[in-house]
């Protein structure tokens, strides 16, 4: 009896350990595609050394990201979806909405590209290629932002997608541009992340530059009157360093591959 | 001193009751428990090892009434008997460990409890199995220890459910001589019961007998199970076993019965003589037990083993020794059905 | 072929190399998993004994559901504890959600019927006797209790391992309840999930190395108890 209640005691030690953290902790959901190009782990630090705080990210889709937000399970969001944001902000979930970052979306294929869409600028004239010879299409099906900009294209050409050809991944970008890539077929991603794996794969780039393809980033602290817990003035405190002059520098200067990912634009008027 | 007051004191197993309207045990005595299988023996135990809350009446230990609603109260008296059950489980830890179990659950001091268990398992002849793991031992030794860690806690009263079953024939007497010299040194009360009426009467002097869940001080005898058949003619008998039948009084109802025939009925003669008695036998004696005056005459004719009693003085006419083929001679009316 | 031999070279290298994240990753799910399986069974083996030795109403109900529950779905769990842990939920004042506590909770709910389960199944296999035995040896019912767990000790082992087994290696409760924070609640099994989805094969399959040798030593220690408890 006595051994148990030793361990006992150890256990809710260690409980209490693990769960007593020194430091202040800022919760904030983003995105899979946003987080796995390694770019916040880069502009973070620097911002976590200044105020002693951890920063805790959780990568979700940006559908899923946005309801933990409205759950209030998070202090702040970091997500690619200017519909949902504003509803999100209209809806009195979010607060000081600012413009961090963009990059955009291309359209990547197989190499003989059998749609015969390389080259263009007109994303929806893509599209409307891909559909009408149902060439196989990976969707990421995930409610992302990437899914939402694919859906409001589709919307924008008044056709529902769907057959044999239109598989929807229900995953992260990396894991669908792959699932594409094993299938040599059609797939919309972020340029971030197709700068990222472009060497692994067997997919071109076919098509960019379209006005449609623009991809903008938000950063949206919680509503603190919505939820009382929020980390307020942390988390304007991270909005105030992502729009930095210092921090809009270093989003500038990152690199993969040699490729610059993202281009700030907090200094754009606000839209 | 009495020990145990026993009074009006019942106990109910599914059909099976027990009944005891009136017992007392007093301390310092060896009494024996004899009565056939299913006649509640264990049951009568378990009362007395405080495992059991009777259904009805009460018991009384050293003159204070057993409150059962008392926990703690009830841990104590438990502690203050050793109980040997039937067919004892031992535990899957070495033999040294089961004989200290109940020394460590009474939280006895490190040498003491050494010097105890090397003490008991010296007496019993279980020294060498000392750190044998107790699963992977012979049915002899597994019974020797369970007596073992029963006698090692030096308890006021010790009970023995059947003690010497599954012991090789070698062994039982040093059982036997144990249990007979902790009651000599230590004049512990103890109550067994046991199938073997030789035994019964090698141990003890006070006898207990229940027939049927009834517990009566009156020690019946000759006590023996079977089945009864009607001969023709009208003649009723009780086969106890293979051939040995006899011959009864009366209507018995169902179709097995329990009977027992006062040794003093039985008439011993060295020759076969002609009577109006019914059950005559012939058997050779076993054992002849001389105490208080009276002759105790065992023999055993087949399978089973019947007592006579003679005085001295017979005993010494006829010049019976153990061997001696004899005939028993008894009435119908003498088997009584109980 | 080479695609294979590529990886696993590459994650020897990483496992030797001692790689500072690497260690942290194994650190969190060692830890995790360790204070899960002991919450279990505190919880489990008392629960177990007790199902085990009285007879009450309901108890064929309840190994039932012990059963039931020993093989639910990991994301299922998570997805139950997360509604209660979420802001929204009853729990959410705690403020629970994504940190090591919550991961524990879940992780203990899905050890838990293992283990309590298990050790129903060693307990009842036990000679009846058991009890009884030690009463008459003077046993009062913590010493009682003892006993079982002493006769049972190889299948109340095999039990803990069995537990140990389940959480170590789960995925759904750990992503959902922790949500693989670097540094915090990424464990081996969200670690896979995600360096997998981002394409790092090396660094995925090094770490499915330390849980298979984790799963291996498990089966092992598990065949072993339960072999000298039969």
């Amino acid at each position: 009896m006595k051994k148990a209640f030793v361990f006992a005691v150890l256990a809710l030690f260690l409980a209490a350990a693990i769960g007593a953290r020194a430091e202040e902790i800022l919760r904030l959901a983003t995105t899979t595609s946003t987080y796995e190009t390694g770019l916040l782990d880069h502009i973070f630090p620097p911002f976590e050394k200044r105020h002693n705080l951890k920063i805790h990210i959780i990568s979700v889709g940006t559908g899923k990201a946005i309801k933990i937000a409205e759950n209030g399970d998070v202090d702040i969001i970091l997500v690619h979806a200017r519909k949902a944001e504003d509803k999100f902000v209209e809806d009195g979930y979010g607060v000081n909405r600012r413009d961090v970052m963009y990059n955009d979306f291309v359209i990547m294929g197989p190499a003989d590209d059998p749609a015969a869409i390389g080259g263009l600028q007109d994303a929806g004239e893509a599209l409307q290629r891909i559909a009408d010879g149902g060439h196989t299409f990976i969707s990421r099906g995930d409610d992302s932002g990437t899914h939402k900009k694919e859906k409001f294209l589709w919307s924008r050409l008044e056709r529902v997608p769907g057959g044999d050809w239109y598989l929807e991944a229900g995953q992260g970008m990396s894991a669908t541009l792959r699932m594409a890539d094993e299938k040599n077929a059609y797939v919309m991603v972020d340029r971030a992340t197709c700068l990222f794996n472009k060497d692994k794969l067997r997919l071109r780039l076919l098509v960019e530059g379209d006005k449609d393809l623009f991809n903008p980033y938000g950063i949206i602290p919680v509503n603190p009157f919505k939820h009382k817990h929020a980390k307020y003035e942390t988390a304007m405190a991270l909005v105030g360093w992502m729009t930095s002059p210092e921090c809009q520098r270093m989003i500038a200067e990152y690199r993969k591959m040699g490729q610059q990912l993202y281009h700030p634009n907090a200094a754009d008027p606000v839209r | 001193m009495t020990l145990y007051a026993l009074r009006q004191t019942e106990s109910s197993a599914g059909d099976f009751r027990l009944k005891i309207d009136d017992c007392l045990l007093q301390a310092g005595r060896i009494y024996s428990i004899a009565g056939p299988n299913g006649s509640g023996k264990t049951t009568l135990l378990n009362l007395l090892a405080f495992l059991r809350e009777p259904s009805g009446g009460r018991i009384f230990f050293k003159g204070n009434i057993v409150d059962y609603a008392d926990r703690a109260g009830l841990l104590r008296l438990r502690r203050r008997v050793g109980y040997l059950m039937q067919n004892p489980y031992l535990f899957n830890m070495s033999v040294y460990d089961n004989i200290a179990y109940g020394l460590k659950v009474r939280a006895v001091p490190g040498d003491e409890l050494r010097a105890r268990v090397e003490a008991i398992m010296a007496r019993l002849s279980l020294s060498p199995l000392a750190k044998r793991n107790a699963h992977r031992i012979s049915g002899g030794e597994a019974q020797r220890v369970a007596l073992a860690r029963t006698l090692v806690l030096n308890a006021a009263v010790v009970l023995l459910d059947e003690p010497t079953a599954n012991v090789d024939r070698a062994s039982v007497r040093a059982v036997e001589e144990a249990v007979l010299r902790i009651n000599r040194e230590t004049n512990t009360t103890v109550i067994l019961t046991t199938h073997s009426e030789d035994q019964a009467f090698r141990m003890s002097r006070h006898r207990l007998c229940i027939i049927k869940g009834r517990v009566s001080g009156v020690a019946y005898e000759n006590v023996f199970e079977g089945t009864v058949h009607e001969a023709s003619g009208g003649v009723r008998t009780v086969v106890v076993s293979g051939e040995t039948a006899f011959t009864i009084a009366g209507a018995v109802p169902g179709r097995r019965a329990t009977v027992a025939i006062d040794p003093e009925d039985i008439i011993l003669s060295e020759n076969r003589f002609s009577s109006s008695a019914l059950n005559v036998f012939k058997g050779t004696i076993s054992r002849i037990d001389d105490a208080d005056g009276t002759v105790r005459v065992f023999v055993n004719v087949g399978e089973i083993s019947l007592c006579a009693v003679l005085t001295r003085k017979s005993l010494a006419a006829m010049g019976l020794t153990v061997g001696r083929n004899v005939w028993l001679t008894f009435k119908a009316s003498a088997v009584k059905v109980l | 072929m080479d695609y294979i031999f590529n990886g696993v070279r590459e994650a020897l290298k990483i496992i030797l190399s001692g790689d500072a994240e690497f260690v942290a990753i194994v650190g969190v799910s060692l830890l995790i998993a360790s204070i899960s399986t002991t919450l279990a069974a505190l919880s489990g083996i008392p629960c177990g004994v007790l199902v085990a030795h009285k007879r009450f109403s309901g108890r064929d109900a309840v190994i039932t559901v012990l059963n039931t529950f020993m093989s639910l779905p990991t994301v299922v769990v998570g997805l139950m504890v997360y509604s209660f842990l979420s802001r929204r939920g009853p729990c959410g004042s705690l403020g629970l959600l994504y940190t090591r506590t919550a991961m524990v909770i879940g992780q203990w709910i899905l050890a838990f019927p293992i283990v309590a389960g298990l050790t129903v199944a060693a307990v009842s296999g036990l000679d009846e006797r058991i009890h009884p035995t030690a009463l008459s040896l003077g046993a009062d019912p913590a010493q009682g209790f003892r006993i079982f767990l002493h006769e049972a000790r190889f299948g109340i082992l095999a039990a803990l391992v069995a537990g140990f087994g389940r959480v170590f290696a789960e995925v759904g409760v750990s992503m959902m309840l922790g949500g693989n924070i670097r540094g915090y609640t990424r464990n081996i099994t969200t670690a896979i999930a995600l360096e997998t989805s981002k394409g790092e094969f090396a660094l995925a399959i090094a770490l499915g190395l330390v849980l298979l040798s984790v799963a291996l030593a498990i089966n092992v220690l598990f065949g072993l108890f339960r072999r000298k408890s039969l």
